[in-house]
């Protein structure tokens, strides 16, 4: 009996001692961050999660297309609808208004992405040329996204109401941590932005059109500096993207939104046929045969001459009401689409806009009357800067530029088909001057950031 | 009484033959003279003793020089008996309401009542038989004072929330611990392809297999769970077999169910339309459009979309138990089937569960154990609740002026026809028998134990526990129906495999030192390692409806996905109980944990507890006082709380994150090497009395609970790319006080006669937050944390009414004025989810076989935000859904006007329905939780049919609720957040118990 006892002992104690390893466990799906962060080639990997980031339904991949055209007038919100984008309609949103919440969160994550790459890669051994080009890419991506967060959160720098030096943006985040930043000035956001694309320019090479190479970079320069005022940068960088002859006009406007990969595009978020999300695809939306919630205004057929192949895409439904089929399916997918965040349709519009603003009238009429021809539009006589925001109306429709059109360039957005019995009720005219024409900063980061200032207008 | 241990030796070890002097025979009896089944006789003073057989007879050879017996049966008051001269001994036996010599189950061992320093809650299975509910939560709400339960849905076999002492953690988990005959088990929720309707593992568990539930509240009783122990310990333990006759035991019950849909009505349709059109007209529509947006025609098929989605549900439940053995084996055994259909279409649960338990004692050192439970569910859920083309809510957003039939074909119309005006292309009376979600799971809870007693009083136990489960889920979506059209029907399978391997090895050892002083010790060393594994695969474009299987896919959805999660916790443990005369108690507790969750920095931590308790009823000052009992009680101890997620102190990538085909990564943790347990400081007084004969008895105590190093989702700034980070700050308190009354205020003196018993349990709970990183407030939503406020504490803007010259909303701003703009208006403290307090009552009655009982259940100032009806009461801002009939009543109409809602205009009026009081409710409500009535056939009939004890009873369940709150059911989530929720049901159940 004795043995047996001192075996029970035993047994005990070999219990307690050999399981110490067990409790070293590491997870099966993840890996911490320096492994994931090891090596050139996880860098690339990281850099794929960072364009990633942009396909989120809360940014690229839905509401920041949608959202600058349903609080606008090419489109308007039916009375019968699944209630998403009303409160951008109608003009009724909070500061805890989800999709706001997640144009702010969401952009940031793909900040943090983009920081991670910049951050960790100088000190990787390996070819220089694809260490310089995942770096390139990141830079890239940090500006894009630091330039939508300030147009979508803050005063255009051009609208007149705006002190771009003083008034402020967002915050610039270039590197990860966890604090309570101050908004940055929206010209410091604009000088940011600048800097990490020139920084990338330098060192970027081609990588495809779903990839940041030097043309996406100088095409996105382009636009910046047109949003910033600086229309001679504007015009010169927009000539380098268009004289690099890399490029071609659609020979069929309507072809090339049947797949990514356009001779006309230039930056593309593409999603692949694994990425469909169903009803959250961006096309969903639109179509009748899914939500079918946001339909055409009269106020963008009307823009429309016979022949143009850019209506094209409107067709009027069995309801009789006019729908847009611009984004109704990629590779047989329903709704599916890959947006083209950079094309060269908006490349000639930069530059004619800008040539506009510095007086060259004639450079400006040139051009928008050479996009209409590729278009099958006629000939415009004279140029103005309504006609140019018409022109933009007609080529970029639904792509997400509108409010941003109208607020820095000071114009009221007029809906002429408002309040007519198909549609949400909703204000007929906002001013560049109203306080809703800057979105304000979610409740969510007032509420944790002390550093935080709200937007005017909305409850500090 | 002798020492603890004995009566501990006494449920294990075998009889040793002893020298017979004197057999002593006779019967027991209960107080309305039926025969007591499974009593215990001892001889004073040694381990001699028997147990009664089915008519309640016994025979017990009583060695010389012993001439006490003793006579002891679970819920009675143990009676000691000098032996006279006759060798007859008939007893009866009287309820013990202060079961003062019941044995209560503490976890790793066993203690007597009267022992007991800590504050533990205990359900019997008078409490758990038959009620026909699937899981065990849902039968110990309201019985146990301080544990509050509720049922958020009503799906067959769903989670439900229990909560001890109320919420003692921000971030981490609150369930309470789940412990089955005591080994630590896996509870909640596995399943992965559906959130909050799912299954509860529990459910895999039947309530009729159990014989009581033991819940462990304060430090004394949970330290020895450590780090796991700080939410409380739900032990169950079930039944066992008893020596004697094998008493075979059929149940068969039936019962159906009705939804309870509370004061929730919709507008009929005429209601409807006239609304809509007035709606459209407010927004400035012509009449030319009004006719045409919402023609008379529409009235012309209309559709009761509640009516459509619910009906009638039922409960089945067929089982057969077998109890018996000798003194050397003895079983326990059972099988059963239970359906559920449920009260929402297309919903419903069965299971099979089969049970051994096996105690066999080889020698009178050694003995062994088996517990071996297999179940097998099968769960229909009726598709989640915040799916639009769920019934749940298609059966409220649905407009009734949509017919469910095609009055061209006299087809069910599919939601994608061009005439269907509701805005959801899907008609859930056709999808929903195409389209389900099943779950199914099997689990295995399969225990083996020996006892071997090195010395008399040293006892070594070693555990070997395994539990598997394992869940398959299918989840298919037809072609035909507005969820598989895109895909041309698609299909989605997951398998999970959770596994749990449990070691425990126990040493017990006791002693007595001179006359007065005992001690009993544990200790013991635990090993436990679980791993779930599981994957994911989805397929699309099916050619048939009736081709179901993966391979019939023509393409792959997505690509398929797996996990895998595993833990471990590994510990020692030991406790030591002393007690001087048996009126002076001391005990002492520790456990040391370790655990793969933390980090690195922090991976071990000791829990320890201290409690006193003395019986000052046994003092000589107060022996012929009033008191039957009168015991003080106090402990104070510290347990942990390690329920976060696995991997939660490691900075992790996640590979979720592709582009252009190509694996991406992303940033998916914030990492904290520092991370640890929650520690909880506890301490509890507590004091017990009977007096009147022990016909009127109660506890009434006191706690209060200090949770730190709160594991805290700290919501940061996103510029950080995140939105939280897991960090062990803050402080929670919880106190509390719980008051337990049981009387007899009539108490027959005849056999048979008539009896009433009452038991009463209140429980008021205060929570406050203590501190928050920075003293910063962390804004969750409609709620908000601060210190010195309550956990669930609502923080919102603040109705202000309908502004009576224009009918546009208004809310408060911080000046206290009004405002008409939602940005200008301020935030308030108002209110809390949390109940001021929750009380049950149970009455019993009985008389000969008959018995009454009915028990009501309340839980008082709580409030709960009805995100339902504010999405179907929303001024407009949904037009074309549905409405609940109140919106349709005072609205605004013209200036002047002092109506209760705004102006409805389509798109709704100025945010009216955004976030505020308007939509915050008195959740306080009383229900009549159960009422039962049975009836045991007398003896003389069952002699005659030769059966042991024939049983039929009536029971209900929910029948009567009283509340003023506007949804479909009070008892809502814990967190006070209502949205579209599977109801409750009221039931009433038949059944038919049959021993043989």
């Amino acid at each position: 009996m004795k043995k047996l006892n001192i075996l029970f002992l035993a047994f005990v104690m070999i219990f307690a001692f050999s399981c110490e390893d067990e409790l070293e466990l590491q997870p099966s799906q993840s890996l911490s961050e320096s492994e994931a962060l090891a090596d050139l080639q996880s860098l690339e990997t990281a850099l794929y999660g960072a364009y990633s980031g942009l396909q989120a339904v809360d940014y690229y991949g839905r509401e920041f297309i949608v959202m600058p055209e349903v609080e606008a007038n090419l489109v308007y919100l039916s009375l019968n609808n699944s209630n998403r984008f009303v409160s951008s309609y109608n003009y009724q949103w909070t500061p805890t208004t989800g999709d706001i919440v997640g144009m702010w969160n969401t952009p940031y994550n793909v900040i943090l992405r983009a920081n991670n790459i910049i951050n960790n890669i100088d000190d990787k051994e390996g070819d220089a040329a694809l260490k310089n080009q995942i770096k390139g890419e990141a830079l890239a991506i940090r500006a894009l996204v630091h330039f939508d967060l300030v147009r979508f959160f803050a005063k255009q720098y051009t609208n007149s109401t705006a002190t771009p030096s003083t008034d402020l943006g967002v915050p610039v985040v270039l590197e990860a941590k966890i604090d309570e930043p101050v908004r940055n000035t929206i010209e410091e956001v604009y000088n940011q932005v600048i800097a990490d694309l020139n920084a990338a320019r330098a060192i970027i090479g081609d990588a495809g059109t779903f990839r940041f190479g030097p043309d996406a970079v100088d095409a996105l320069l382009a636009r910046v500096y047109l949003y910033k005022g600086d229309n001679n940068m504007a015009v010169q960088k927009a000539a380098t993207v268009i004289g690099s002859g890399n490029y071609t006009l659609a020979d069929d406007y309507m072809d090339m939104f049947a797949a990514p990969g356009s001779s006309e595009e230039i930056f593309t978020v593409k999603n692949e046929t694994s990425e469909d999300r169903g009803s959250d695809n961006l096309g969903s939306i639109y179509n009748p045969d899914s939500y079918g919630d946001i339909r055409v205004s009269q106020d963008l057929i009307d823009l429309y001459e016979e022949g143009d192949q850019r209506a094209g895409f409107i067709y009027e439904f069995e309801d009789g009401e006019m729908y847009q089929s611009k984004f109704s399916e990629q590779d047989g997918i329903r709704g599916l689409h890959s947006p083209k965040v950079l094309r060269l349709g908006e490349l000639h519009l930069i530059r004619a806009e800008a040539n506009f603003k510095l007086g060259n009238t004639a450079d400006a009429l040139a051009e928008i009357n050479a996009l209409r021809a590729a278009r099958g539009a006629s000939e415009l006589t004279e140029v103005t800067l309504q006609t140019i925001i018409d022109e933009r109306h007609r080529e970029l429709s639904f792509e997400g530029h509108t409010t941003f059109d109208y607020w820095r360039n000071n114009l009221t957005m007029v809906r002429q088909q408002c309040n007519t019995g198909l549609e949400v009720n909703s204000p007929c005219e906002v001013t560049s001057d109203n306080f809703q024409t800057v979105h304000p900063i979610p409740q969510r980061e007032m509420d944790v950031n002390q550093n935080m200032v709200q937007n005017q207008g909305y409850l500090q | 009484m002798k020492r603890l241990s004995l009566v501990l030796m006494l449920a294990f070890a075998s009889f040793t033959a002893m020298v017979a002097q004197r057999s002593i025979s006779g019967t027991v009896t209960d107080e309305s003279g039926e025969a007591l089944i499974g009593a215990t006789i001892l001889v004073k003073g040694t381990t001699t003793g028997a147990v009664t057989d089915i008519d309640g007879s016994y025979t017990l050879s009583v060695p010389s020089g012993s001439n006490t017996l003793v006579f002891s049966y679970t819920g009675y008051a143990t009676q000691e008996i000098e032996l006279g001269a006759s060798n007859v001994v008939d007893i009866q036996m009287n309820p013990d309401a202060q079961l003062l010599n019941e044995v209560v189950v503490t976890g790793y061992s066993e203690i007597e009542a009267k022992k007991l320093i800590s504050s533990v809650a205990v359900v019997d299975n008078k409490a758990l038989e038959n009620v026909p509910i699937t899981t065990v939560n849902g039968l110990i709400q309201g019985r146990a004072p301080g544990v509050f339960t509720t049922q958020s849905s009503g799906q067959p076999g769903a989670v439900q929330q229990v909560r001890v002492r109320g919420t003692g953690s921000i971030s981490a988990g609150n369930n309470p611990l789940y412990v089955v005959d005591g080994v630590i088990i896996e509870s909640g929720n596995v399943a992965n392809r559906d959130g909050d309707q799912a299954a509860d593992i529990l459910a895999n568990l039947n309530p009729n297999d159990i014989e009581n539930v033991t819940i462990l509240k304060d430090a004394s009783a949970t330290a020895l769970y450590g780090s796991r122990g700080s939410n409380g310990v739900v032990l169950i333990t079930t039944k066992r077999g008893k020596a004697g006759k094998t008493e075979v035991t059929v149940k068969g019950q039936y019962g159906t169910t009705e939804p309870l849909l509370g004061n929730f009505e919709m507008m009929d349709p005429e209601t409807y339309w006239n609304y809509e059109r007035q709606i459209l007209a407010n927004s400035g529509f012509s009449a030319d459009r009004i006719d045409e947006i919402r023609p008379r025609s529409y009235l012309d098929n209309t559709t009761d979309w509640v009516d459509a989605a619910f009906n009638n549900g039922s409960t089945h439940n067929v089982e057969a138990q077998a109890r018996g053995g000798n003194e050397k084996t003895r079983f326990f055994a059972s099988a059963g089937y239970f359906e559920q259909e449920g009260t929402l279409i297309e919903s419903d649960f069965n299971r099979i569960s089969t049970r051994l338990n096996l105690d066999h004692f080889a020698s009178d050192k050694l003995d062994f154990g088996l517990n071996f439970n297999a179940t097998y569910s099968q769960q229909l859920n009726a598709v989640s609740g915040n799916r639009f083309q769920s019934p749940l809510v298609g059966a409220f957003i649905n407009t009734p002026l949509q017919g469910s039939v095609n009055p061209a074909t006299g087809e069910l119309y599919t939601g994608l026809e061009s005439d269907w005006i509701g805005f959801v292309g899907d008609n859930f009376l056709y999808s929903q028998p195409l389209n389900y979600v099943n779950i199914n799971t099997f689990r295995l809870l399969s225990k083996v134990t020996m006892n071997y007693n090195i010395l008399k009083n040293l006892r070594f136990t070693q555990t070997a526990n395994v539990d598997w489960l394992t869940l398959d889920e299918k989840d298919y979506d037809d072609a035909t129906t507005n969820d598989g059209a895109p895909n041309g029907g698609d299909l989605g399978q997951s398998y999970s495999n959770a596994r749990t391997l449990t070691t425990q090895s126990l040493l017990k050892y006791y002693t007595t030192v001179g006359s007065d002083h005992n001690i009993d010790a544990l200790a013991g060393f635990e090993f436990q390692r679980y791993k779930l594994e599981d994957f994911n695969a989805s397929g699309k474009g099916f050619a048939s409806g009736k081709l179901q299987t993966l391979n019939s896919a023509a393409e792959a959805n997505g690509v398929p996905s797996g996990t895998i999660t595993d833990y471990s916790f590994v510990s020692v443990l030991a406790q030591l109980n002393y007690n001087f005369r048996e009126k002076y108690f001391l005990s002492l507790s520790g456990r040391r944990d370790g655990s793969s969750r933390f980090g690195a920095n922090n991976r071990y931590a000791t829990f320890w507890s201290v409690g006193g308790s003395w019986i000052l009823s046994s003092e000589s000052f107060l022996e012929n006082g009033p008191f039957d009992n009168l015991r003080l009680r106090a402990s104070y101890g510290t347990s942990g709380n390690a329920a976060i997620g696995n991997f939660a102190s490691l900075q992790l990538y996640g590979f979720g994150a592709a582009y252009l085909n190509q694996p991406g990564s992303s940033p998916s943790q914030i990492g904290n090497p520092d991370l640890t347990w929650e520690k909880s400081n506890n301490f509890n007084i507590g004091l017990d009395f009977a007096i009147l004969n022990s016909r009127l008895s109660g506890t009434v105590e006191y706690y209060r609970r200090l949770s730190t190093d709160l594991l805290l989702n700290v919501p940061v700034s996103s510029t950080s790319g995140f939105t939280s980070a897991t960090q062990n700050i803050g402080e929670l308190e919880n106190s509390g006080v719980e008051v337990t009354l049981s009387a007899a205020p009539f108490v027959s003196s005849n056999p048979g006669g008539f009896n009433w018993n009452l038991d009463f349990n209140i429980s008021f709970n205060r929570n406050k937050i203590l501190s928050l990183p920075g003293g910063e407030d962390i804004n969750a939503g409609r709620q908000i944390r601060r210190e010195g406020e309550q956990f669930r504490t609502f923080f919102m803007q603040k109705w202000a009414g309908v502004n009576p010259a224009d009918g546009t909303p208004q809310w408060e701003t911080a000046e206290g004025g009004v405002t008409g703009s939602y940005n200008q208006a301020e935030r308030f403290i108002v209110g809390s989810a949390a109940p001021d307090y929750i009380a049950g009552l149970n009455n019993t009655f009985s008389f000969k076989g008959m018995t009454l009982s009915a028990f009501l259940y309340t839980s008082q100032g709580n409030m709960i935000y009805n995100g339902s009806r504010n999405f179907i009461e929303s001024d407009g801002a949904r037009f074309g859904w549905s409405h609940l009939a109140i919106a349709g009543e005072n609205f605004w109409m013209n200036p002047g006007d002092q109506a209760e809602r705004p102006q409805p205009l389509v798109g709704g009026n100025n945010a009216s329905t955004a976030a505020s009081t308007r939509y915050l409710e008195d959740g306080s409500f009383i229900r009549l939780r159960n009422v039962n009535l049975g009836y045991s056939l007398p003896k003389s009939i069952t002699d005659r049919l030769n059966l042991g004890r024939i049983f039929i009873y009536a029971q209900g369940v929910n029948l009567w609720t009283q509340t003023d709150y506007s949804g479909f059911d009070p008892e809502g989530p814990e967190n006070g957040d209502e949205f579209f929720r599977y109801p409750v049901g009221k039931s009433l159940t038949f059944g038919l118990d049959i021993t043989f």
